[in-house]
């Protein structure tokens, strides 16, 4: 299938994956009106992080950020990567845990949550096991060819029952404009903006990438992002939207199709994304296991995966309830955002340096 | 005479001796036929030993096939000279090879050239001392003459016995627009189809031996400007390293190629019909033609074997485009469709809406045990069914089609076996299975169904997407020869 579209098309379904469950909450919280302004804001810190970041790759040629690192100083990159691999592996502590816990909301009520974290660990672990980074691009395609459109069919169902004059005012003059900035939670909805890019970093060396196919990505996240959060406050308004835990499946429940024979299109969307989520889950896993393997100690897959997958599964099952895992992201969110600033910068500054190297040699 | 077994040669010898004047003549005997091996004379006079003549090819050559009824040995006067014919009489059509060999030997126009001469220009040349080659053209259905005042052994192409059928229509695949000339079991014929549909210059064939004692022909073909060159290296090293492993059937094709055994989706796909031949080759894939198997084998399998064929090629492009959305649609029907029963009646009936989950549930009223059990059964005979068909003859087939439609029909309802949903589900999932393109697909996809059947059960909807990515894990993680099985027309390497 056409490769230069994998880490595109892989790169726009993760950030699905995540961008509809806590994301529109979120923001909701952080803002009275004017919502456009912080996903603008949070859009263009992703742009311009995802821009350093991808200039910095390209300074490498065809090597992965691990790689290149490690042939530059052993020590800078493990500075760089530890923290990167603290985060993540906290990130799919949280992911797993948060996601067994909607599903046991949603669907399976009667089923022990340890199972159904055990289903969202030992999936993804296998994904990896199946393929390493090129088998999980090309599931990534195949699982957007299936579960892309009813994704599109629920977003173009979701305008059911909107209320445009609910998302007015466009702008507002008072000085509230910029109090996002003050709240905890915007910098808590910055996570589905943060969470994945940085995965880019490991795709040189397996698969092609075009930083101009991924900038093109990119622009398809804004009017999704904008959508995650308008439809709840153009169904609901915006004071009710922000009583709600997860504000943009509740619109979608509310939604009404005669010739549909199920009653609740909500499930479409939800498998849809919590397939994504998978395959978020997956390139994890599979960035740790590459971070462990490449930069600490060289050892087998099929040994270290599951020694991951055993720690997080206890680690989840050490989890009681809902507030733990909110407190556990507002705790991880300076890490998160650490990684996702610094590991772009570094990998600019040691790629030029490198590059103004080589210029120096070859005059 | 004496008796003897023979250990080195592992057979009977038998030894008369032959009181002459002033000497004694040992005859050695071989074989039960007793075929005269050497003749060793021991003159009394002298004290010499003389050996006697060696044996002759055809001698030789009778002893080797001494046990085997069908080998011919026969004498032909032709003028002044004798030839020896050998032969197997089951392949070589020999009152007509014979008259052939004799009008081409005696006529007027090269009756100037020495006997060899004209018998050397009939067929290609063989060397006495190489017996081994000797037979191997013998099994291999030539004939082969010997003039033994000259020394000359030739392999000529006699009239063959017919032992291939004429060629025919298809029978494991359609074509509804293509050429419906299909492949018979005769690889000259294959060959012969092949560069009939595909006239190009650059179509390149490579003909490989297997086995040691059993020998089986292997013809590789590909068209040199399309196929990439590491898969053709990949191909040619796998087959050139296994060269004496038996190859009598596919899974034996599978170990020679290297390809792992264990696996769920087909690594190469089969296909009856030239033109779906030329067309993989066209698209830089390679046709491998086994003797006796009235089919090509097409190198590597891609996902979009499934759903994809030459055929569709004839119809105008929207059409094209709508079949094969038909096929997918049909191939998805089959994965889901009793996974989506099992989750909707007994773990999720809540997604369903009302009035739908009421008929559903007093439909199963009577159905005394879980949803996943009713299914599994039905499935069952479902198989069963399947392969019964192609188990039986066709003069008794249409009794198991009949009470096929017993057991899958109004009477498992009424019997309060099953519901009657069921019974619409799992007619629907026997359609949509059968719009996969080639059986060995559609084998993958009946056994793919039973894990999302039991996830389903387990999981309720949620197993039944889980199962799906599973599902897209595998194909994505399979690769043949290098080249990844999830891939759309050209087989490309990561």
């Amino acid at each position: 299938m056409s490769k230069q579209w994998q880490v595109p098309i892989v790169y726009i379904v993760i950030h699905m994956g995540l961008m509809f469950f806590n994301y529109p909450s979120n923001v909701i919280a952080s803002t009275r009106s004017t919502h456009w302004l912080p996903i603008l804001i949070g859009y263009l810190l992703h742009v311009a992080a995802l821009f350093v970041y991808l200039k910095g790759m390209s300074y490498f040629g065809n090597e992965n950020i691990v790689m290149f690192l490690m042939k530059k100083s052993k020590l800078l990159a493990r500075v760089t990567l530890l923290p990167l691999l603290l985060s993540l592996s906290i990130i799919i502590i949280l992911l797993v845990r948060s996601n067994a816990e909607v599903i046991s909301i949603v669907f399976l009520s009667n089923t022990p949550l340890w199972i159904l974290i055990a289903l969202m660990l030992l999936i993804p672990a296998y994904m990896v096991l199946q393929g390493g980074l090129n088998g999980l691009l090309r599931t990534g395609l195949v699982l957007s060819i299936l579960f892309v459109p009813p994704i599109i069919f629920v977003l173009a169902a979701a305008f059911q029952n909107i209320d445009p004059h609910y998302a007015l005012p466009l702008w507002s003059r008072d000085s509230d404009a910029s109090a996002f900035l003050g709240r905890s939670s915007y910098y808590d909805s910055l996570f589905s903006f943060a969470g994945c890019f940085l995965f880019l970093g490991f795709v040189p060396s397996f698969a092609s990438l075009k930083p101009k196919a991924i900038y093109l990505a990119s622009v398809v996240l804004l009017p999704l992002y904008l959508l995650s959060v308008y439809v709840p406050i153009m169904t609901l308004g915006e004071d009710t939207a922000l009583q709600l835990e997860f504000p943009f499946f509740f619109t979608i429940d509310t939604i009404e199709i005669d010739w549909l024979m199920f009653d609740r299109i909500t499930m479409f969307l939800l498998l849809s994304l919590l397939s994504f989520v998978m395959l978020y889950s997956a390139l994890i896993l599979w960035q740790m296991v590459y971070i462990i393997r490449t930069a600490i100690i060289e050892i087998r897959t099929g040994i270290i995966l599951p020694v991951i997958v055993a720690l997080v599964l206890v680690v989840c099952l050490c989890i009681p309830d809902w507030k733990v895992i909110e407190r556990y992201f507002t705790v991880n969110a300076p890490l998160w955002g650490y990684v996702s600033v610094a590991t772009p910068i570094i990998v600019f500054l040691t790629g030029r340096r490198h590059v103004k190297r080589m210029e120096r040699k070859i005059p | 005479m004496w008796q003897f077994y023979c250990l080195w040669t592992k057979k009977n010898v038998s030894v008369d001796v032959l009181n002459e004047k002033r000497s004694i003549v040992y005859r050695i005997r071989l074989g039960s036929v007793g075929i005269l091996t050497n003749e060793i004379k021991y003159e009394e006079d002298t004290g010499n030993l003389k050996r006697g003549t060696d044996m002759t090819l055809a001698n030789k050559m009778q002893l080797e096939f001494s046990r085997d009824q069908d080998y011919i040995s026969r004498r032909l006067l032709v003028g002044d000279d004798v030839i020896v014919l050998l032969g197997l009489r089951s392949l070589i059509d020999f009152p007509h090879t014979i008259s052939m060999l004799r009008l081409q030997l005696i006529a007027e126009d090269i009756s100037e050239h020495p006997f060899q001469v004209k018998l050397a220009g009939l067929g290609h040349a063989l060397s006495e001392t190489q017996i081994d080659e000797v037979i191997a053209e013998v099994q291999n259905g030539m004939l082969v003459a010997i003039h033994d005042a000259s020394g000359t052994c030739v392999s000529i192409f006699p009239v063959p016995q017919t032992l291939s059928r004429a060629i025919e229509s298809p029978f494991s695949e359609n074509s509804v627009r293509g050429s419906s000339s299909a492949f018979n079991e005769d690889l000259q014929t294959n060959i012969g189809l092949l560069r009939k549909h595909l006239n190009a210059s650059d179509l390149q064939t490579a003909s490989f031996t297997f086995g040691t004692t059993v020998k089986h022909r292997l013809i590789l073909t590909y068209l040199s400007g399309s196929i990439s060159s590491v898969l053709l290296a990949s191909i040619t090293n796998a087959l050139e390293s296994h060269l004496t492993q038996d190859v009598s059937n596919l899974q034996e094709l599978s170990k020679a190629l290297g390809i792992n055994g264990f696996t769920f989706i087909t690594h190469y796909n089969t296909t009856d019909l030239p033109q779906n031949a030329a067309g993989a080759l066209k698209k830089g894939k390679a046709v491998i033609f086994l003797d006796r198997f009235p089919f090509a084998i097409v190198l590597p399998g891609l996902a979009s074997d499934a759903f994809m064929t030459e055929d569709d090629l004839n119809f105008p492009y929207l059409y094209m485009v709508l079949l094969r959305c038909l096929r997918l649609v049909g191939i998805l029907i089959t994965l889901i469709f009793p996974g989506l029963y099992v989750a909707l009646v007994s773990v999720n009936p809540d997604v369903l809406r009302f009035e739908l989950a009421h008929s559903i549930a007093k439909s199963r009223l009577d159905v005394p045990y879980p949803a996943v059990v009713e299914t599994l059964l039905l499935l069952l005979v479902l198989e069963l069914l399947l392969e019964a068909i192609i188990r039986l003859p066709s003069s008794t087939g249409p009794t198991v089609t009949m009470v096929g439609g017993i057991i899958l029909g109004q009477a498992a309802v009424s019997a309060k076996l099953v519901s009657n949903l069921l019974i619409i589900i799992l007619a629907a999932v026997t359609i949509a299975s059968a719009t996969i393109v080639g059986f060995q697909n559609s084998l993958s996809l009946r056994l793919a169904k039973y894990l999302l059947l039991f996830l389903s059960a387990f999981f309720g909807v949620m197993g039944l997407m889980s199962g799906l990515v599973v599902i897209c894990s595998y194909l994505a993680g399979k690769k043949t020869l290098g080249v990844p099985y999830l891939q759309l027309k050209k087989p490309e390497g990561e």
